[in-house]
Formats: structure tokens, C-alpha cells, sequence
């Protein structure tokens, strides 16, 4: 029987690396706006906002790049699977004691529509299940070393 | 023949020197190269097996991490307004041309016990009926113009108006003060940590009615 796990595998791949390169623009740009969107959720000291905001957008940009491309796959998807838990633990935490916030997750603007809800909780742990298939089921297929070679 | 012998020896001589001298410049070199980081980039480069073990695999992903951090914190001090890598919150906002000062929840809670401090909650009446900090006023910025009304007897040219909303970047009780500074009303600050800063420092707090 054939195995089919390698094309899920790209699947969730392409998948994850889209939606970590689309969220990261806009926080690219928008550092600022990124960090008040890191404070609204008061799990860091304030203090360390900024730089936070200037680091985490440019894990998701080159990871999701990676993933996309096929280098260094799983490497790429334990950092997303990472930052999808973390993610997850905030919004949870914020959804938990009512923090009516933005998301913060593909937008930096305080007026986007992406307020802390269920949904948010739905979507980021289905991410973070098919981020951890990627790096559990991955064998190198379908990706650029694997061409070269 | 004893020349020859000697040539030989000379020539011996010779190779167990640069032999030698071959070797420490390779165990110099080994020295150097074998350090760890420059080990894992060969090794990443060559896509080793060793590298995809778990701990290469946590190894790399540290590796792309830390690059990516650079490139991040490289990418902002390149731009044209490069943010500070350590956030300072400001200590004051103009509102309609007036100065007001932003306070955190122990300021907050010092001057809770001055009989001139009035509360003023903007958030939503949901959440105010939840809690909120004891004696405080709801206000909010869809509502300020039907609510206002109903208070103004209980402010006094002394008193001093604390408005509060969610959290640090909620600008609702911006809202509600550029109005009051309409009205007149200047001697203001706003608890920019907002309500749950104030109730997880354990201040203060009722979830019944707003005070008649």
C-alpha cells in the first residue's frame, strides 16, 4: 500500500510556512504596534515588549520561509510548534481572566477584529497539532537538500 | 658512504621535523575549528546524521533562532526609527491640549485613600457589573454624553479623576478624558495597567452596582 504521509506532511508544511510568513509581515513592519500588542496580554515584564516584538516576527518569517522551501524542516517546525504553544498559553490565559484584547495574531491594529475568544483557542491548537505532525511525521521529503542531492 | 649515510640521516632529520611541525599546525587547527558552534554549522551544512539525532535537531533549531534573532535586532538598528530594545512607558498624554498624567496601580492605590480621588471605569457595563475598583464610576465612551449628567454633583473643582480601562493599551479611558477636558475638567490621571493590574495587586474591588 502506498504511503500517502509524505504528502500531509507537505501539506501541513506549506500550510504552517504560509501562515507564519502572513503573520509576520504585518509585526515586521509594525514592531511597535506588535510590542503593545505583547503587553495587552501582561505575561512579560512591559519592559521586555520591544524586544521581543523585534525577535519573534523574524523566528516566524525564516522558520515559515523554511518550512515552505523544504530547509532544515524540522528544526522549523519544533520552533513553530514552539511558538504555537506559547501562543496558545497566552491566549488561553488571556481568554481565562477576560482580557478583552486583540489577538495580536496576523494584525497589529488595535481596532482589527481579532478579539480573544474561543476561536482563537480552536485555531491555534489545531495549528499547533499540525505543526507538531509536520515534526513528528517528516522525512525529508519533497524538500530542497533532497533535490540537490 | 659516510656521506651518504649522513645525507640520509639529514634527510630523516628533516622529515620527523616537518612532520612535526605538520602536526601542530593540525592540532592547532583542530583547536580551533573543533569548537562547538563552528562544528554544528559544518555539520548543518553537511546535513550530517549526527544532526538528526533529537539534540541536533533542538541544536539547529537554536542555531536558526539565534540568527533570526540577530537579523531581527540588526533589521531595527538599520531603520529609520529604530525602537528601543528595552520599553519605557510614558508618563504623560496630551488630551485636547492638556497634559495628563499616567500613574500605575500602587500610585493608583495610594490615592484611593484621598477622599478628592473619584474612580472612573470605561469599560463595558458587563464588566463593570463583574467588578471593579471599589466606589468607581461607570463611564464609557459610548455612553459618556447620557451618564455624565448623573455625576457631575459629585465632582468638585478638587477632585481628582482616576480613569481606568483594561489594560495598558485600551484607550477607552483616553476617550472619556479627551471629553471631560472639554468640560473643563483638568486635575485627571489614567491607570494605564488598568483594571486587572489593580485587582491581581489585591486593591480594592466590588462587583456590585455603581455608587448613587
Amino acid at each position: 500500500m502506498k504511503d500517502y504521509s509524505k504528502y500531509f506532511v507537505l501539506a501541513g508544511r506549506l500550510v504552517i510556512g504560509g501562515l507564519f510568513l502572513y503573520a509576520s509581515i504585518n509585526k515586521i513592519f509594525d514592531p511597535a504596534g506588535f510590542a503593545s500588542s505583547i503587553r495587552n496580554y501582561m505575561i512579560l515584564p512591559p519592559e521586555w515588549s520591544n524586544v521581543a516584538a523585534l525577535i519573534l516576527p523574524w523566528i516566524e518569517v525564516i522558520a515559515g520561509a523554511f518550512l515552505i522551501v523544504g530547509v532544515q524542516i524540522k528544526p522549523s517546525a519544533l520552533l513553530t510548534t514552539g511558538m504555537l504553544a506559547l501562543f496558545f498559553v497566552a491566549i488561553v490565559y488571556a481568554f481565562s481572566v477576560g482580557l478583552d484584547i486583540d489577538c495580536g495574531c496576523f494584525s497589529t491594529k488595535p481596532d482589527s477584529p481579532g478579539r480573544v475568544g474561543i476561536y482563537h483557542i480552536i485555531r491555534d491548537g489545531t495549528l499547533f497539532l499540525v505543526s507538531f505532525f509536520v515534526l513528528a511525521a517528516d522525512k525529508g521529503d519533497f524538500g530542497l537538500s533532497g533535490l540537490v542531492k | 658512504m659516510r656521506v651518504n649515510l649522513n645525507g640520509r640521516r639529514a634527510t630523516q632529520e628533516r622529515n620527523r621535523f616537518l612532520r612535526s611541525k605538520r602536526r601542530g599546525t593540525r592540532t592547532a587547527c583542530l583547536t580551533f575549528f573543533s569548537t562547538k558552534w563552528y562544528k554544528t554549522l559544518v555539520l548543518m551544512a553537511k546535513g550530517s546524521d549526527s544532526m538528526n539525532t533529537q539534540s541536533g535537531i533542538l541544536i539547529r533549531a537554536l542555531v536558526i533562532a539565534v540568527a533570526a534573532s540577530l537579523a531581527g535586532l540588526g533589521s531595527n538598528v538599520l531603520s529609520e526609527k529604530p525602537l528601543p530594545w528595552v520599553y519605557v512607558p510614558p508618563q504623560e498624554i496630551l488630551l485636547e491640549g492638556v497634559r495628563v498624567t499616567l500613574i500605575d496601580e500602587k500610585e493608583a492605590r495610594r490615592l484611593f485613600d484621598e477622599p478628592s480621588t473619584i474612580f472612573l471605569d470605561t469599560r463595558k457595563e458587563e464588566d463593570y457589573r463583574k467588578g471593579h475598583v471599589k466606589g468607581a464610576l461607570l463611564l464609557p465612551p459610548h455612553e459618556k454624553e447620557e451618564r455624565f449628567p448623573s455625576f457631575q454633583p459629585l465632582f468638585s473643582e478638587n477632585s481628582r479623576l482616576i480613569l481606568y480601562c483594561y489594560g495598558p493599551e485600551c484607550d477607552m479611558a483616553e476617550q472619556v478624558g479627551s471629553f471631560l477636558v472639554q468640560l473643563g475638567y483638568k486635575n485627571m490621571m489614567i491607570m494605564t495597567a488598568g483594571f486587572r493590574a489593580w485587582e491581581k495587586a489585591g486593591n480594592p474591588v466590588e462587583s456590585k452596582g455603581e455608587r448613587d
